[in-house]
């Protein structure tokens, strides 16, 4: 009996540990912003960005405050993207900027390649 | 393997780790590891990794800081019928090939490239397709494939599509676009009617000066009418009679992703002027102004400028052939011999033109030794080169090779950066490590 109980026991245990687990709980908001550096604005950009297109897109781009400020003008203007309030879109502009600006290490390391 | 389909593995998982393996901990999983650099701090990004692998992890105290478990390793996102592909991106999918993928003299359609602006037709049967050719023409036309193929003589050629945007994860300052490195390149044979004959039976008129190409994919915001991407080219150029409008790849019908079941094959220019999902063409007495026809999409300054360099939008122009170019496909970069000599090989082409020789350096460009060079099965196939290397003792080296076509133009060392980052054609260098 015991024999057949033990592996679900185990599951149990495991899933109480994962549930109980300190630190960032939740699976569910850190798999839909598809592990994207955590930080203020992250959920706006992801959602913004990942509504026509795979974050993927932006996570290879090194660009500046400046040139990812055009990006957004741009993918306003001419992609049809929907225009977030202005202290939203200052947010998720500053967002970018520090996540995948000019000087990310992921960039030069790819150049190795 | 994990069997959760529905935790996704983040973009550039391993290169992230290799980068900065506890950052990438935290920022992947929110891991922070104990004082031994083992295990996790108080739980820290444990449920996170347990989730993603769909299973808990009975040993994780074990686990090394910085480390990726092998079955988010191997997760890499696959696209049927193709093979070995490095994914950019996965919505929409855009995908390259590593060099040493792409030795065969004809690319095998699970190796060529992928290229999308927008999202891909769900239909993409034969029956039922159309190609309708109208604008300033005087016989306007609606065809089938069955048309096509039975109004037009078939053809098959080896033909070059290279995205115009292939190099560009080299430019520094970045230049915005999916970071393409060395593999958006291909050859494969294609079969198709000759895009020349189509027009020359709608009756061209003499004004028009420019095609307009529209496909079936729709824009990525979804938004009903909204193209995705229309381009097109000089008639000049369309009148080539190497285009061709392409109903097979490799013998079999077309791959989904690269335009089935009928696209455009406009070789030696951007991979964009290459409609895929081929649905119209229109010929017009302008410049074609679609998406991606304007402002500085495919396009380049007119004058060479400094890397970074602001450029007004009135100071480009329309990228049209592709530069001369080279790939190294054997052996893989970093490969590590203990024997002296080897072979190296791979393929050159040359936009509208044709290589006429291709060199290889062992000493980063100190001398150079010529490749031998085969000719082109057709116009506007690539060309094989190989040459047969010794080096002088063990150490590190790095095998560069040029080409160089025949109006005397050679690959450059560095790039001609330019804001887009388009047209890299700098020299392809592989390392090599003899022990």
């Amino acid at each position: 009996m015991m024999q057949r109980l033990l592996p679900h026991l185990f599951v149990l245990v495991l899933l109480g540990a994962i549930l109980l687990a300190p630190g960032r709980p939740a699976w569910a908001d850190e798999d839909e912003l598809g592990g994207i550096p955590r930080a203020p604005g992250a959920e706006e950009t992801y959602y913004l960005c990942s509504a026509c297109h795979s974050f993927r897109l932006v996570a290879q781009q090194g660009l500046s405050y400046e040139s990812w400020k055009e990006t957004l003008v741009w993918m306003i203007e001419e992609q049809d993207m929907s225009t977030p309030e202005p202290e939203e879109r200052e947010l998720i502009t500053k967002y970018l900027a520090k996540f995948y600006g000019r000087d990310r290490l992921a960039r030069k390391l790819a150049k190795q390649q | 393997m994990s069997n959760n389909e529905h935790v996704k593995v983040p973009a550039n998982l391993m290169r992230r780790f290799a980068d900065d393996p506890e950052q990438a901990d935290l920022e992947v999983f929110g891991r922070r590891s104990d004082g031994d650099r083992r295990g996790f701090l108080r739980g820290a990004g444990l449920a996170t990794m347990g989730a993603m692998l769909g299973a808990a992890i009975p040993f994780n105290r074990n686990m090394p800081a910085g480390f990726v478990p092998e079955a988010l390793a191997q997760k890499a996102m696959t696209v049927d019928g193709k093979d070995g592909l490095t994914v950019l991106n996965d919505r929409p999918v855009n995908a390259e090939t590593p060099p040493h993928l792409l030795d065969d003299d004809v690319t095998p359609t699970a190796r060529h490239f992928i290229r999308n602006n927008g999202i891909p037709p769900e239909n993409t049967s034969a029956d039922g397709w159309s190609l309708t050719v109208d604008g300033l023409v005087n016989n306007p036309m609606t065809l089938s494939i069955a048309d096509l193929k039975s109004k037009f003589e078939v053809v098959t050629e080896r033909l070059v599509v290279e995205c115009g945007g292939n190099g560009r994860a080299f430019f520094d300052p970045p230049a915005k676009g999916n970071q393409w490195s060395l593999g958006a390149v291909a050859c494969s044979e294609w079969t198709g009617v000759r895009y020349s004959d189509v027009l020359k039976a709608a009756g061209v008129k003499d004004n028009v000066i420019y095609t307009a190409h529209v496909g079936a994919d729709s824009h990525l915001s979804g938004k009903d009418g909204k193209l995705a991407i229309s381009r097109g080219v000089p008639i000049e150029k369309a009148m080539n009679p190497h285009n061709l409008i392409a109903f097979a790849m490799n013998g079999k019908e077309l791959h989904p992703m690269n335009g089935a079941p009928l696209r455009l094959v406009v070789p030696g220019w951007p991979g964009s002027c290459s409609q895929k999902w081929l649905k119209r063409v229109w010929l017009r007495d302008v410049v074609h102004d679609g998406p991606k026809m304007t402002g500085k999409a495919y396009r380049v300054p007119k004058y060479p400028v400094e890397a970074g360099q602001k450029v007004p939008k009135g100071d480009f122009e329309i990228i049209q052939a592709m530069p001369v170019k080279s790939l190294i496909t054997t052996p893989q970069t970093g490969i590590k011999m203990s024997g002296r000599s080897m072979k190296v090989g791979g393929h050159a082409w040359a936009g509208d033109g044709k290589v006429s020789k291709v060199d290889v350096s062992i000493d980063f460009g100190a001398t150079w030794q010529s490749a031998d060079l085969s000719d082109p099965a057709n116009p506007y196939a690539w060309q094989r080169f190989g040459a047969g290397i010794t080096f002088p003792m063990a150490g590190y080296y790095e095998v560069w090779a040029r080409a160089t076509d025949s109006e005397g133009r050679s690959q450059p060392f560095g790039i001609a950066w330019n804001p887009k980052g388009y047209l890299n054609n700098s020299m392809h260098r592989i390392s090599v490590y003899v022990s």
